[in-house]
């Protein structure tokens, strides 16, 4: 804990620094209280990591060039909690299983909509795949290592095994035709412990 | 090409130069473009080298293996080149490396 502090103060420290060398930058048309309303915004981004959440949530149709847009993203993400470079390997081939999943199963031939949701609370990452496809009828086959139900489209039906791998928590919760909902949970070493 | 895989033939051996990340779109693109680069020739061996590559999923597992059936078919071997450690770990992982074969330390005098 108070290592996570100090670290966290020290980030104020570095966030106030930065803020100071940017408004030198500028040198003109300075608002004379940006110092405070600089504060302000950090007190409360502060004020939202301890309570322990940051969330983004994005919505992308299922084409499958997004499969990259979907990693990097969540990568990006991620790496506010400080993870190595394997952590954030495991993290892009999870998102990028599940997404791939939504594009051509849950969507197959359509274009819908893919939602990603990523979620950080404490050291955890905790990523939703969800699409509003034709879902999955049989989850627990589904998930099988090496199952798949498009043979002839070369798939290797290790999707949901690397998702398992590489994620702490996978869960899946899908019903036919309304969509299928993939949630993982990855924990990472974080600067701002529970 | 920033993302884009390249083919070439030596002799009978096809090397197809993976792109940067092999996903579900990528692997969609190089399936045809390595039927393009066979043709109607006579292929005996197809190397996947990885030496670009740092991103690879289940998908690129399943692009490998259709190649590999392709190639089986006509009596053909499939090989991976200069694989990084974490694209060596999604081959093991898939346990591809039972019916594929490291090109590394092969002598390509022998493709020719």
């Amino acid at each position: 804990m108070r290592k996570g502090e100090d670290k966290m103060k020290n980030a104020v420290e570095t966030e106030k620094t930065e803020a100071v060398k940017t408004e030198r930058d500028w040198k003109e048309d300075e608002e004379p209280d940006m110092d405070r309303k600089l504060e302000g915004n950090m007190n409360t981004d502060l004020k939202n990591k301890e309570r322990g959440g940051e969330t983004v949530h994005l919505e992308f149709e299922s084409y499958s060039h997004n499969e990259q847009f979907a990693r990097v993203v969540s990568a990006v993400f991620a790496a506010r909690l400080d993870p190595t470079v394997e952590e954030i390997e495991d993290i892009k081939t999870a998102v990028s299983e599940a997404v791939t999943n939504a594009i051509i199963h849950g969507y197959e031939k359509e274009i819908g909509m893919v939602h990603l949701d990523l979620t950080i609370a404490g050291k955890s990452l905790t990523i939703v795949v969800r699409d509003e496809g034709i879902g999955i009828a049989n989850v627990k086959q589904a998930m099988e290592p090496l199952y798949t139900s498009k043979p002839s489209k070369e798939r290797s039906g290790m999707g949901f095994s690397f998702m398992e791998a590489f994620m702490d928590e996978v869960t899946v919760e899908s019903e036919p035709g309304k969509g299928t909902e993939v949630r993982m949970v990855k924990r990472i070493g974080s600067i701002f412990p529970l | 090409m920033e993302n884009g895989a390249n083919y070439k033939v030596r002799g009978t051996v096809l090397y197809a130069l993976m792109p940067k990340e092999v996903d579900h779109h990528s692997s969609q693109e190089m399936k045809l473009g390595i039927a393009e680069a066979r043709g109607r020739r006579k292929v005996t061996r197809l190397v996947f080298d990885f030496s670009k590559t740092d991103f690879m999923d289940s998908s690129g597992i399943g692009m490998i293996l259709g190649r590999y059936k392709e190639m089986a078919a006509v009596g053909g071997e499939v090989f991976v080149k200069d694989a990084s450690p974490r694209v060596k770990k999604i081959l093991e992982m898939s346990g591809i490396y039972r019916i594929i074969q490291s090109w590394d330390g092969q002598n390509e005098e022998r493709g020719r």
